[in-house]
C-alpha cells in the first residue's frame, strides 16, 4: 500500500433519526431527542467511551456542576474533516461523558455549530439515514454522511461493508469497528 | 492466462463481450469469476480513504486488471436475465403505474432499468460498471435494446471525461428525474458482458446488426478440463474391459464423452454438444472404483436427456451417438428396425435408467470411434 496514512483504522456510525437531524440544526429540546438540543449521544458509554479515546487525541479536564456537586471530568477532543460544497472544512469536536441525569451515553457536544446538517442524506429507499466518522492511520479523523441502502449496495471495502449489514440487522443505533483491536459494537 | 482474465482483456478493449458455448461448458463460472475480478470484492487489502470515489472507503481495486477498468477505484457489478417478458423500461426507462405502498391509486411512475442504472453509476468520476446479461437469446433481445443498440459501440460512447465525442451516438430516454424526452449516451466505462446457449431450440437467433456489436467470446467442451478436474492423464493404452479402479471408469467417462461429442457435432451442430460441466457436477469427488461409476451413472441421465433433446424426432441420429446401430457388445441401448402395417420405424431398445453395473459397458461402447 503506497499511502498507508489512507488507511482506515476506526469507525463510527450512527443512525439519523428525526431528533438528531434537528440536533444538527439545534432546533432540539424535546424529550423524542433524548434532551439535549445540541449533542448527538452515544449508548452504551462502557463500549463507546474507550473507543472515543483512542480517536479523538486531546484531553482536557473540567469541571462539572450538577444538582450542588461539582465532579472533574476528562473531555475529548479532535479535529474533524469534511467536504461540503466542493470546499475541505474542519472543525474541533468535543466529547462529553455521561451525565448523571443520563447515564451511560457519551456525547458529541454542539454539533449544530459545525453547520452539517445540509450534508444528512435521505436513504432513496426508506432506509436510514447514517452518520459515519472514521479514523484514517495517518490519525486525520473523517466525518462522512451516507444511507443504508449505499451501505448495502455501493461499493464499500468489503470488512466496512460487512460489519454495517451486521450492525444494521441488529437494530442498535450505534455502531463502532475498531481495526486495529478487533474491538467491535455491536458485538454481531 | 484464464478464460476470465482473458474476457477482461475483451471487455476492457471493446466494451461488449457475447459468451457463448455449448450446456455445461462454464459459462456462469466465468460470469461469476469476471464479476468477482471486476469488483474485487475479495476483502483483500486495508480499508482505505479514496477522496476520489463517491463512496469514502471503497473496495480495494485490483491493481492489474486490463485497460481503463483497472483506472475506476469504484466498479460495481449489475445483473441481469433476459426472458421472453423482458421490456425496454427493464432496461432502460419507462411509465410504470406506481403500486409501490402509500402510492396514490391511478399514478405512474418512470423505472429505472438496468442497463440505466449501470450507465449512470459509469457516469460518476472514478467509478465503472460491468452488466451482466444472462440468456441474452432467450427474449425479445432487439426490441429491449431498441434505438440504444448503436450507442452501445464503444466508440459511439461518450468519452472518459463523460463528454460527447464526434463519434457519439444519442438516443431518446425518458429522463426519470424530469419526465422529459432527452438525449442520452453511454459512458466510456460502461461494460456489457452478455452469455447465451446457442443450442436453445425455443428460441429464435440473434440479429447479424446486433452480434456484430459485441465481441465474441466461445467455450468449448474440453477433455483437458475434465481430466484435470477428476486429476487423471489421458490413457496410453486401450481401456480394459472391467475397470479397476477409479482412474479407470473416470478415464472412459472422458473417451466417452469425446466421441459422443464427435458424433453429436457432425449429426446436429457443434453448439449442440455436451459440455464437461456435465460430467463434473453430480455431487462431490469420486475417490472410489464404485464412487467413480454411481457418479458417471447419475451424469449419464443428464446427458441422455440432453442428447434426447438435440435430436427429438430423430430415432436415427439418436441411434448414431448412442453407437446403438453398431450392435456392440455390452451396449445397453441397440437400434431396432420394425414395420408399423407397411411403414418402416426404427426404436431404440434399452433401459430407461442405466445402473452401476451397466455404466462401464455402455462408455466402452460410446467410446468406440468406428
Amino acid at each position: 500500500m503506497n499511502n498507508n496514512g489512507l488507511n482506515v483504522i476506526r469507525v463510527l456510525f450512527q443512525i439519523i433519526e428525526g431528533g438528531d437531524r434537528r440536533k444538527f440544526q439545534a432546533l432540539s429540546n424535546d424529550s423524542d431527542t433524548g434532551g439535549g438540543a445540541r449533542d448527538l449521544r452515544f449508548r452504551p458509554e462502557s463500549e463507546f467511551w474507550p473507543f472515543f479515546e483512542k480517536v479523538f487525541p486531546d484531553r482536557q479536564t473540567t469541571k462539572r456542576t450538577s444538582k450542588g456537586s461539582t465532579t472533574t471530568i476528562e473531555v475529548l477532543s479532535g479535529t474533524i474533516h469534511w467536504d461540503q460544497l466542493a470546499s475541505a472544512k474542519h472543525a474541533t469536536l468535543e466529547v462529553w461523558p455521561a451525565t448523571n441525569a443520563r447515564p451511560n451515553e457519551s456525547r458529541f457536544s454542539k454539533i449544530s455549530r459545525l453547520d452539517m446538517h445540509d450534508l444528512i442524506v435521505d436513504d432513496p429507499n426508506g432506509g436510514k439515514s447514517i452518520f459515519m466518522l472514521f479514523q484514517q492511520q495517518n490519525g486525520v479523523i473523517r466525518v462522512h454522511f451516507t444511507t443504508e441502502t449505499s451501505l448495502r449496495n455501493d461499493n464499500w471495502d468489503p470488512t466496512i461493508k460487512k460489519f454495517a449489514k451486521e450492525w444494521l440487522d441488529s437494530g442498535s443505533k450505534s455502531a463502532f469497528l475498531d481495526l486495529v483491536s478487533k474491538r467491535r459494537y455491536p458485538n454481531v | 492466462m484464464s478464460e476470465a482474465d482473458e474476457v477482461l482483456k475483451l471487455l476492457a478493449e471493446h466494451k461488449n463481450v457475447l459468451l457463448s458455448g455449448p450446456p455445461g461448458t462454464g459459462k456462469s463460472m466465468v460470469l461469476s469469476k469476471v464479476a468477482a475480478l471486476f469488483s474485487m470484492q475479495t476483502g483483500a487489502g486495508n480499508p482505505t480513504y479514496n477522496p476520489t470515489t463517491g463512496v469514502p472507503i471503497p473496495a480495494t481495486p485490483a491493481a492489474n486488471l486490463p485497460g481503463h477498468i483497472n483506472q475506476a477505484a469504484n466498479r460495481k457489478v449489475f445483473r441481469t436475465v433476459l426472458h421472453q417478458s423482458s421490456k425496454h423500461r427493464d432496461f432502460f426507462t419507462g411509465l410504470i403505474p406506481d403500486a409501490r405502498s402509500g402510492a396514490t391509486p391511478g399514478k405512474f411512475r418512470i423505472t429505472e432499468g438496468t442497463l440505466y442504472k449501470a450507465s449512470e453509476f459509469a457516469k460518476q468520476p472514478g467509478c465503472a460498471s460491468l452488466l451482466i446479461i444472462d440468456e441474452i437469446n432467450r427474449g425479445p433481445t432487439v426490441q429491449v435494446f431498441g434505438g440504444a443498440i448503436v450507442a452501445i459501440e464503444p466508440e459511439k460512447r461518450l468519452d472518459d471525461s463523460g463528454n460527447a465525442t464526434p463519434s457519439t451516438q444519442f438516443f431518446d430516454l425518458l429522463d426519470p428525474s424530469s419526465g422529459d424526452i432527452i438525449e442520452y449516451a453511454f459512458p466510456a466505462r460502461l461494460y456489457i458482458l452478455a452469455a447465451m446457449n446457442q443450442a436453445d431450440v425455443s428460441v429464435e437467433p440473434l440479429d447479424v446488426a446486433f452480434l456484430r456489436r459485441w465481441a465474441p467470446f466461445s467455450l468449448e467442451p474440453s477433455e483437458k478440463k475434465l481430466r484435470d478436474h477428476f486429476n487423471i492423464t489421458a490413457a496410453t493404452s486401450p481401456l480394459p474391459t472391467s475397470p479397476s479402479s477409479r482412474d479407470e471408469v473416470l478415464e472412459a467417462a472422458v473417451q466417452a464423452f469425446s466421441a459422443i461429442n464427435n458424433r453429436v457435432s457432425l449429426g446436429r451442430g457443434p453448439e449442440f454438444q455436451i459440455g464437461h460441466g456435465m460430467l463434473m457436477a453430480t455431487g462431490s469427488m469420486p475417490t472410489t472404483k464404485d464412487e467413480a461409476l454411481t457418479h458417471v451413472a447419475v451424469a449419464w441421465r443428464v446427458i441422455k436427456n440432453h442428447i434426447d433433446e438435440a435430436f427429438f424426432g430423430d430415432v436415427r441420429g439418436t441411434a448414431i451417438v448412442l453407437n446403438a446401430d453398431k450392435g456392440l457388445q455390452g451396449n445397453p441401448y441397440v437400434l431396432e428396425e420394425n414395420s408399423f402395417g407397411d411403414t418402416p420405424r426404427a426404436q431404440i431398445k434399452g433401459p430407461g435408467m442405466i445402473s452401476e453395473n451397466q455404466i462401464y459397458d455402455l462408455l466402452l461402447a460410446l467410446a468406440k470411434i468406428a
